[in-house]
């Protein structure tokens, strides 16, 4: 019992000083950055960083959860496509807004299922699989708009990406939302037990009667429904979408996932890594964007930085 | 019993028979609905436009049979080719820049190796984090610019003729045959197997796995600079954003669909060829029948889920799965 205590004591530390180092970067990108970029340190930079950090917050929120349960969704950079897609070409059709969104969020959990069903039904690996949907699905949005960005939206939808509430934007008080009932999800309910037991032991968990599979379409078809809300503000703020709407999303999402401590293999993180895993990326992306540093050498960056992430953690 | 079997019966139930057949039956299809396809020109313009991916198919099929995946060969294609194009364009005799761009490709694709090995990194995440380093690598060396200009004896490997074959295809040629050869009979082919098949088994044997692992992304990193400059000869130009980014789903897309087994141990020569035909008649014949080139990737994602489907049908039958 003293033992199982102490090494509880010494996990929390490890977990303390990784949120402290988390803490430590953030100043020092703020310090850092303050300096080199004289536009970086005004309320509205800061909330433009908030902003664009808001759509690809929202989908770290399903990957955390995938990744805790094992599995990872290689495809979300698609879903973004496909659904804004489908939401904007409904908008320019003259359909009316919500109709718009609900069929982007529709799309979304249709894709997302579709992504559950091979990999918790027919039990193949998800990083393939959702590398075979990714390349489908973004031809799927190639297919849609024959290559031309879809623009002229209503007026009001530009509110969602682009609206305030009381000074904040409205997307990021989506995503805040979202991380408090995530956070809730994966810390107070059985549901959040599950994805981390699956993550621990798959086959352990099944012969303790919990319907693995479905939980996995579950996961899934989340993230699908998610990555497509994400993608609806997304093409508000941008007020088009083109058929390589969200490429690369992934690799900015899983690299802030595993800066923030989730475990490659799954079973053990927690959610409040990500969202400061998240926000390392914005800031960074943001700032070297100020200094007019162009997106490939970000990309260099971000590369390293998932390296040194993972490596540190197997140390 | 099974001795009896004649030779007919244990060709028809090879691994690789599916893939063939299907090969064979989109063939006819296309051959039906475009009248240019089945023509000795046009069959010579598929082999042509066949052997870059090819090559790094064949490198794909060896990395998935010891259980690993590159996402990083599109990338490491462009560098070795805009280093392949920045040589010449210094003006260095072409055996010489033959050589270094090989030396370069072999190193970059070991150090992939190196990553996975000595970090404890799994092959996705590494390759995935190359994938941005090395493309962005080759842009900040190009400064975004197309490398083009190239000298006469340089754009001679990817144009001229070797008898009635292409250079590249040739190369093409030679490389699968010696892949064969090795992973049929020689010690490090089954090796590959080996440590694919079951790799705990594997190290019990006193196999050296890391080292195993590091030598078959050093023969993928080779195999991308061999890529890389024929890409560069080939087409006379390069730029390092744009060149082969989607080559890693192509070329998984072709070794999955010969039979190459996600898991590892398994895998051959003979059905990435194929898979690397498949694809490649698809591109051609969808543009031979005027349908949209949009179509393409949404295709070949279909197809590697399909062949995905397939594999595990396989695996079933087997009771392996």
């Amino acid at each position: 019992m003293v033992q199982q205590s102490s090494s509880h004591a010494k996990m929390l530390c490890v977990l303390k000083s990784r949120y402290t180092l988390l803490i430590g970067i953030i100043a020092l990108e703020f310090l850092l950055f303050g300096f080199l970029a004289p536009y970086f340190l005004t309320l509205g930079n800061i909330l433009n960083i908030l902003r664009q950090i808001s759509e690809i917050g929202m989908i770290s929120i399903p990957l955390t959860f995938l990744l805790l349960s094992g599995h990872m969704d290689l495809s979300v950079g698609s879903i973004v496509g496909v659904c804004g897609i489908t939401c904007g070409m409904l908008l320019r059709a003259g359909q009316p807004v919500v109709l718009a969104i609900l069929a982007g969020i529709a799309a979304g959990a249709v894709v997302g299922f579709i992504n559950g069903v091979i990999v918790g039904k027919l039990k193949i690996q998800a990083v393939v699989v959702t590398i075979g949907t990714q390349v489908m699905f973004r031809g799927l949005c190639y297919i849609m708009t024959s290559g031309r960005a879809v623009s002229g939206y209503p007026l009001s939808f530009y509110v969602l990406g682009g609206g305030d509430i009381l000074g904040l934007p409205i997307s990021v008080l989506v995503l805040g939302l979202c991380y408090v009932g995530a956070w809730f999800v994966l810390e107070r309910t059985y549901f959040g037990r599950y994805i981390l037991a699956i993550g621990n032991n798959q086959n352990t968990t099944r012969y303790s009667g919990i319907r693995v599979d479905r939980v996995k379409i579950l996961l899934f078809t989340f993230c699908g429904i998610m990555t497509a809300v994400a993608s609806i503000f997304l093409i508000s703020r941008l007020s088009s979408a083109e058929a390589t709407l969200g490429s690369g999303y992934e690799l900015d999402i899983i690299t802030a996932a595993l800066i923030g401590g989730i475990d490659i293999n799954g079973g053990s993180g927690k959610l409040q890594g990500t969202f400061l895993g998240i926000l390392i990326i914005g800031i960074l992306r943001n700032g070297l964007n100020l200094m007019g540093l162009s997106v490939i050498y970000q990309s260099i960056i971000l590369g390293v930085l998932l390296l040194v992430a993972v490596a540190k953690r197997k140390g | 019993m099974k001795q009896h079997k004649s030779r007919l019966s244990r060709i028809f139930s090879a691994r690789e028979m599916p893939i063939i057949v299907f090969t064979l039956l989109v063939y006819g299809a296309f051959s039906v609905m475009a009248p240019n396809f089945n023509t000795f020109n046009n069959v010579s313009v598929i082999a042509q436009q066949i052997t870059i991916n090819g090559i790094v198919a064949l490198g794909m099929t060896i990395v998935i049979m010891i259980g690993g995946m590159d996402l990083s060969v599109g990338s490491l294609l462009s560098l070795c080719g805009v280093f392949a194009g920045m040589m010449d364009n210094a003006g260095l005799p072409v055996a010489l820049t033959v050589l270094l761009t090989l030396v370069i490709g072999t190193a970059l694709g070991a150090l992939n190796g190196l990553l996975i090995v000595k970090l404890h990194i799994p092959d996705i995440i590494v390759t995935l984090a190359t994938m941005n380093i090395f493309r962005g690598v080759a842009v900040m060396v190009t400064r975004s610019q197309w490398i083009t200009d190239f000298s006469d004896a340089f754009l001679h490997i990817g144009s001229s003729k070797g008898g009635l074959f292409s250079i590249p295809i040739l190369l093409y040629v030679a490389v699968a045959v010696v892949f064969a050869v090795c992973l049929r009979w020689l010690p490090f082919g089954r090796l590959l197997y080996a440590v694919g098949g079951n790799r705990e088994a594997a190290v019990l044997m006193g196999l050296n796995v890391p080292s195993v692992k590091i030598r078959v992304y050093a023969v993928n990193g080779f195999l991308l600079g061999l890529a890389g400059l024929l890409f560069a000869s080939m087409f006379g130009s390069i730029q390092a954003a744009t060149a082969a980014t989607s080559l890693q789903f192509q070329t998984m897309g072709s070794a999955l669909i010969g039979g190459a087994n996600i898991f590892g141990g398994a895998g051959s020569v003979l059905g990435t060829v194929f898979g690397t035909i498949l694809l490649g008649m698809i591109k051609n014949g969808l543009v031979q029948i005027h349908a949209s080139e949009y179509w393409l990737d949404f295709i070949t994602g279909a197809v590697i889920l399909l062949a995905l489907l397939v594999n595990l049908i396989q695996l079933r039958k087997k009771g392996r799965c």
